[in-house]
């Protein structure tokens, strides 16, 4: 069992909610995926769309909502959201992003850094959306991050974990729990990053975008299961020169 | 008369950052039904300050004031 804070998960998988083509399809799709911990964003409510509202889609006692902060350039506006979040949905967990660039939409260190101790200290859940950087880490869960959530590679990009040496790192290191988020393409990517020992994955555009958003739910989830079970049972270690898995005796009768 | 013009006030408001006409006296609640919106499910910032969702009932708007109304959509 995954443990966050004072709150148990028995899924590895958490679902983003962004992208998805109908609403339907969100819900089939995070149902397939037996994600516990789902992601929502804040946004203007549409008031020429008054019906267009995604808590009338999702169950509150199905799903944990983690609101995030997408969107924030700054701690202050990150704080602001936080601050709405927290009243819109009765919760204090909080998906802290910081992303100034839009080109990139890669975290602020510093301000997101800022951003977790001031809003842990107002008695949010952070779990802070980061570069893949061990120091950082260690830095974010010294100042009360309930867990850290470092790239994978870009959000959206579907490019997998290519920050695997960093994460490394950082799941040795940390005494909080490791969430990889963003960047997962197939679910491959998702199994290597649960072999590695991450505590979970954050998946929402690969799931979103596919062909048949419910069936590759369900392929992430057997993937998230199937690198967790690896890593549990414990990798065989890695080397150049091949090894036999034949006997290397016996063969007299040929030779 | 008077009665009548009075009921039939309008002022203007900022929502989400375009200029509409509400009744006179129009309760943030009020506001919310006019909407269609669910007060569940919205939370309103008025002049850059949370509403708190107990105060919506209470709450009657003033010309001029700058609300925004924020709920959860998709995101990752």
């Amino acid at each position: 069992m995954l443990k966050i804070a004072d709150k148990t998960f028995r899924s590895r998988l958490f679902g983003g909610t962004g992208k998805f083509a109908s609403a339907q399809v969100m819900k089939d799709a995070l149902d397939a995926s037996g994600a516990e911990m789902i992601t929502v964003a804040l946004r203007r409510v549409d008031l020429a769309n008054p019906d267009d509202d995604i808590m009338a889609n999702l169950d509150r006692n199905k799903y944990w909502f983690l609101p995030n902060t997408a969107g924030a350039r700054n701690a202050e506006e990150a704080i602001r959201l936080a601050n709405l979040a927290r009243a819109v949905g009765n919760t204090n967990w909080l998906k802290l992003e910081v992303t100034p660039d839009p080109r990139t939409l890669l975290p602020d260190p510093i301000e997101t850094l800022k951003a977790t101790e001031l809003l842990v200290k107002d008695g949010f859940i952070v779990l802070p959306y980061m570069n893949a950087d061990p120091i950082l880490a260690l830095r974010l869960q010294d100042v009360g991050a309930a867990a850290v959530m470092p790239l994978g590679s870009p959000i959206g990009t579907n490019q997998g974990v290519l920050t695997r040496f960093l994460v490394e790192i950082i799941i040795e290191q940390a005494r909080v729990p490791v969430v990889v988020d963003a960047g997962f393409g197939a679910p491959s990517h998702a199994a290597a990053a649960m072999e590695m020992g991450a505590d979970a994955v954050l998946v929402n555009t690969a799931i979103a975008v596919a062909g048949d958003p419910v069936r590759m739910a369900k392929a992430f989830a057997q993937a998230v299961e199937a690198g967790r079970t690896a890593y549990e049972s414990g990798l065989g270690a890695q080397g150049k020169k091949a090894a036999a898995s034949s006997p290397e005796v016996g063969l007299d009768f040929l030779r | 008369m008077r009665r009548l013009w009075k009921r039939a006030a309008r002022m203007k408001i900022i929502c989400n950052g375009k200029e509409q006409e509400v009744a006179a006296g129009c309760t943030l609640l009020h506001l919310l039904a006019d909407l269609q919106l669910d007060p569940d499910t919205v939370v309103v910032e008025c002049d850059k300050k949370i509403i708190s969702r107990a105060d919506y009932e209470g709450l009657v708007l003033t010309a001029g004031q700058d609300l925004e109304l924020i709920r959860f959509v998709g995101g990752g």
